[in-house]
């Protein structure tokens, strides 16, 4: 399990990263983060969504409402322009992070 | 009939967001997405073998408390909180320009019946400033009434108002205006059967003496909601004051 400080720094490099990978809505945000970390990565469910709100007012990402198949809207998020730049900053840092820490443990670095 | 267990997720979930609406952070927008949500989380559970009510338990649980979507909420949504703080402030000022309102009108009505029998202008201010505050202290007294629950017509009634703001505040609006037409009336009244220098010391006497006394009463008021509002907290209080140590 992450700290809370961990998960609250990480939040934003993941969501930037799964929507690089498409559009999508909160749920299947969370979801993903599940799956890919092997329930590592544990997110407060509700929590995601101010997150969400304040990455769209800050012009990172962008909402549309959209029917979904069981006739329900749901909201879906997209990446744009400025999230795309401040994903590749976010790499940069963590990658940063990750390549120093990896030397000081001499381990190999696992990409997968 | 009707099977009174049967669980309706379409209900569960609008109550769910009933209570989250109490929340002055919370959009519509926002409270659409959550229940969106909770549909996702609840038809992902029940394909794992769980009933709809008990996926329902389990999603709303994941979702966070309520008092924690408020505070996670209110850190993106100040302007919502701040707007709804705003509103209730302003609202009180109107309650209390129509609560003064109404002491002037009752008090310049008891002015101008007195006027009839004594025309010492210092009395007279001093009637009106008791009277003023008395119904100042009477209109507290059934607010108090009101939040407690104790006229429970009258509340139900003005929840009911303060459900649909903008009717509430036309109501208030209005109402102001209508007791300070009235209340005019009554300084007409008094002007008639008074010389003016009685008038003029009658009003000085009463509006200080009375403004004083509103001030006095409203502080009163507000040191009486800064206190905890359990039962328990006299006893502690008590408590305290018998400790010997505390002399």
């Amino acid at each position: 399990m992450l700290s809370k400080e961990l998960v609250a720094a990480s939040t934003t490099p993941l969501v930037l990263s799964i929507l690089g990978e498409g559009e999508n809505y909160g749920y299947a945000l969370i979801q993903r983060v599940n799956e890919l970390s092997s329930g590592q990565v544990q997110w407060s469910e509700g929590m995601l969504y101010p997150v969400l709100h304040w990455m769209e007012r800050e012009g990172l990402i962008e909402s549309e409402w959209r029917e979904a198949e069981s006739g329900h809207r749901r909201k879906y998020y997209r990446l744009r322009q400025e999230g795309r730049k401040a994903l590749h900053a976010e790499k940069e840092q963590w990658m940063a992070v990750h390549t120093t820490l990896t030397k000081l443990w001499k381990t190999q670095p696992r990409l997968t | 009939m009707e099977d009174p267990t049967a669980f309706d997720l379409n209900e569960a979930i609008r109550r769910w967001q009933q209570n989250l609406a109490a929340s002055p952070a919370v959009c519509a927008d926002n409270l659409e997405e959550l229940a969106s949500h909770l549909r996702a989380s609840v038809q992902r559970l029940k394909a794992i073998g769980l009933s709809e009510a008990e996926a329902f338990l389990v999603a709303s649980r994941r979702l966070g408390a309520v008092d924690e979507l408020d505070r996670e909420f209110s850190k993106v949504n100040r302007g919502l909180v701040w707007r709804a703080r705003a509103f209730w402030m302003l609202a009180g000022m109107l309650v209390y320009l129509g609560a003064s309102d109404l002491s002037d009108l009752t008090c310049n009505a008891i002015m101008a019946l007195c006027s009839h029998f004594l025309a010492n202008g210092f009395v007279l201010g001093w009637i009106g400033a008791a009277s003023w505050v008395s119904v100042i202290v009477l209109a507290a007294f059934l607010f108090h009434l009101v939040a407690a629950g104790r006229l429970i017509g009258i509340t139900s009634a003005t929840a009911r108002l303060l459900q649909r703001r903008k009717t509430a505040v036309a109501v208030l609006f209005c109402g102001a205006v209508a007791l300070r037409a009235v209340a005019a009336g009554g300084v007409m009244l008094l002007a008639r059967n008074l010389p003016p220098t009685t008038i003029s010391q009658t009003f000085l006497v009463r509006n200080y003496s009375g403004a004083i006394g509103g001030l006095a009463v409203l502080m009163v008021i507000l040191v009486a909601l800064t206190r905890p509002a359990s039962g328990t907290n006299k006893t502690a209080i008590n408590e305290q004051a018998d400790r010997p140590g505390n002399r």
